[in-house]
């Protein structure tokens, strides 16, 4: 699915990720554990392709594909998707406008009736009220009502690959409990597709199953295990992780 | 004066030589067998005209050549006799733009096989029987000459301005309508005009009378860039709203880069009327355009909402201004300005509340959206305030396109044409939402297009 070999991100001058290495395999759940500055949201960023980041890799593959010089609209047709840490506003666009928009660019298409339909029902899965489709996009949005549409937008696009740049920042229980869900049952539905799950605290965690847990510090990976890493974590701070 | 003729020696219509001077103003008047009176304020128009000058404020003019032009031009015919003839990029836009075919040809110049013209004659019959007159500003002075005298040129004299004064000798074309006492012309006027108002000519004079307690919605123009041979369009809009009545007038206008568009207009509202101008400003070389209001008489509302985009080697200058000379009104301008490709836009507003009036509230706002580095935009509000029991609220932003929401809306595959028109399109919103819907989807469509011709 994902494969990285030695990548190194440069942003502003800074090297923000080095000699990073990864292998996301279809199907697999991989968290991605780190202090403010490690690197984790430059490494979600240059996935996508986002133009501030400057990327050389020996390696870096999405489906066989190499995505070193594929422009980030290009990435998210191929079936990439970043939900961003901080979603932004779009002042004057309706929930409902945009997604149509995106479902377009996507190459998909519905009846206007289905479409509607679909939405209604998406939004009913993140326990968005429906009014919230008529409503500029993110305008006045919660920090938590940001993250539900994230996930909106995530489900509409049926991605292969899945980024999540600290979906849990700023959520309540009940709706990091909602998230955890739904994108649990969306890699269940979807065998194929693959999640990296960036985030300080394990708690989301307990709504789903990761297939390797990695600590990233100073822009690399530098301790790998299964789940059980992310207890050890939280116990041990990420300090005695630090190389 | 000059017949004209084609190859096969059909007569298509007739035009001035190049040029303004007594015998054209005359002959124009003469042509269309117009009361001396009319021939008279022709005249003035045409002294005040010449002895005018130029505005020395305002977008650049230096290139306009009043010599150079044909004032009065009729033709008979549209310019393509058959849709075959029809420039292929024009059809493309007409298609872009999700017009109807058969409108696409008459708003092309093809000619009156437009099928929907029977649905059109009986909705005009409709109005009729309700009193409601609506014909061509010339047809309106030949069979309502009292009604036409006591109105024309009461709002806009023809020593208002350069432009009025010119517009004032040669006008031709443009609407005339009489609402009854009464009567709410509940269909937006539109589907008709819009068909008509193409074939206008660039010199249309446009007087609408809502007499009191009716209400009408005027709609003029199209998304579709409309092509002038002349360069000059200079029109002249008055609107008489009188007590209790309501005038929306709405305009599309989207002219081709070769245009001067130096247009007039101005309503009256009487005791408790309210007017509302929604103009939207695609194209042209240049626009200066301030829609104005004067809310004469007590409890009267005015609202003007505009949009103007500036592309390359473009500048519209636009606004609009409300004068308050009647206590308890209520007054409120929105204008959004975009200017992309080095092009400029200036907005330039006037809010005047004369002395000693009571309870005056108006809210003033401007935006205006650059998308690059190398464009420009200039606000000029004026505020004269004579009295002090008013509530104003004055707000201005500039604001360059936010490369933040651009990389969010690409990471979710849009390209970034789409994005930008999804923004812009955001930002006008206020006044996308003014419009009626057919106008409201080509707009958004008109916003993509813009954004796809643009530079890098």
């Amino acid at each position: 699915m994902l494969f990285l070999k030695n990548m190194t991100v440069f942003v502003e001058q800074q090297n923000v990720v080095q000699n990073l290495s990864l292998h996301v395999a279809p199907g697999s759940l991989h968290v991605i554990m780190g202090q403010n500055g490690s690197g984790k949201s430059s490494l979600a960023h240059s996935l996508m392709g986002l133009p501030a980041y400057t990327v050389t890799a020996d390696c870096m593959k999405f489906k066989e594909q190499d995505l070193t010089d594929v422009a980030m609209q290009d990435r998210s047709k191929l079936g990439i998707f970043l939900a961003f840490q901080q979603p932004l506003t779009i002042p004057g666009v309706t929930v409902f406008q945009f997604l149509k928009e995106i479902y377009h660019a996507s190459g998909q298409q519905l009846p206007p009736a289905e479409f509607q339909q679909l939405l209604q029902n998406l939004l009913e899965q993140v326990g968005l009220d429906l009014l919230f489709l008529y409503r500029g996009f993110n305008d006045n949005f919660s920090g938590g009502e940001k993250k539900r549409l994230e996930i909106v937008q995530m489900l509409l696009l049926k991605p292969q690959l899945i980024i999540l740049d600290e979906i849990d920042s700023g959520l309540d229980v009940d709706a990091l409990r909602s998230i955890g869900n739904c994108v649990q049952r969306y890699l269940q539905e979807h065998t194929q597709a693959s999640c990296i799950v960036i985030t300080h605290y394990r708690r989301i965690l307990d709504y789903l199953q990761p297939t390797a847990v990695h600590v990233i510090h100073g822009g690399t990976i530098v301790h790998s295990g299964d789940a059980q890493l992310s207890y050890e974590i939280e116990q041990k701070g990420y300090d005695s992780y630090g190389r | 004066m000059v017949d004209e003729f084609n190859n096969n020696g059909d007569y298509v219509g007739y035009r001035a030589a190049k040029g303004l001077n007594r015998k054209i103003v005359t002959d124009i008047s003469a042509r269309k067998n117009e009361p001396g009176w009319m021939t008279d304020f022709r005249l003035k128009a045409l002294d005040i005209f010449e002895k005018k000058p130029m505005p020395s404020w305002g977008a650049d003019l230096s290139d306009l050549d009043h010599h150079d032009i044909h004032y009065y031009v009729q033709a008979v015919q549209g310019k393509h006799a058959s849709w075959d003839n029809v420039p292929d990029d024009i059809k493309v836009t007409f298609e872009k733009l999700g017009i109807p075919q058969a409108e696409r040809e008459m708003l092309a110049g093809v000619g009156a096989q437009f099928e929907s013209e029977v649905i059109y004659k009986r909705l005009k019959d409709k109005w009729a029987n309700k009193g409601v007159v609506f014909l061509d500003t010339n047809s309106g002075l030949n069979d309502y000459p009292e009604i036409f005298k006591k109105y024309f040129a009461s709002v806009i004299p023809a020593h208002d301005n350069k432009f009025a004064a010119l517009n004032s000798a040669v006008w031709s074309g443009g609407s005339f309508v009489y609402v009854p006492a009464g009567v709410h012309v509940d269909l937006p006027l539109q589907a008709y005009f819009r068909i008509e108002s193409s074939q206008m000519g660039q010199f249309e004079r446009t007087l609408i009378i809502a007499e009191p307690g009716s209400s009408i919605h005027y709609v003029e123009g199209c998304s579709a860039p409309v092509s002038r041979n002349n360069s000059l369009h200079s029109a002249v809009v008055e609107l008489v709203a009188l007590p209790g009545a309501h005038i929306r007038y709405t305009t599309i206008q989207n002219w081709s880069n070769n245009v001067y568009n130096l247009v007039t207009k101005r309503a009256i509202a009487h005791e408790r009327a309210s007017v509302d101008w929604v103009d939207g400003n695609f194209g042209s070389k240049v626009t200066m355009k301030y829609p104005c209001i004067i809310l004469k008489g007590q409890h009267s509302r005015g609202q003007i909402i505009s949009v103007a985009i500036a592309g390359k080697d473009q500048q519209l200058d636009a606004g609009g201004k409300i004068i308050h000379c009647a206590s308890n009104t209520t007054s409120n301008i929105v204008s959004k300005s975009i200017s992309k490709d080095g092009g400029r836009t200036t907005y330039r507003g006037l809010l005047k509340v004369i002395a000693g009036l009571k309870n005056i509230v108006s809210r003033v706002q401007c935006d205006a959206l650059l998308m690059d580095g190398h464009s420009r935009t200039d606000t000029y509000p004026t505020v004269d305030i004579k009295s002090d029991q008013v509530d104003i609220g004055h707000e201005a932003s500039v604001s360059k396109i936010n490369d933040e929401q651009l990389v969010y809306l690409m990471a979710r595959g849009l390209s970034s044409q789409e994005a930008q028109a999804m923004i812009v399109n955001g930002f006008i919103d206020c006044f996308v939402k003014e419009l009626p819907m057919e106008y409201a989807i080509e707009i958004n469509r008109l916003i993509k297009m813009e954004m796809e011709d643009s530079i890098g």
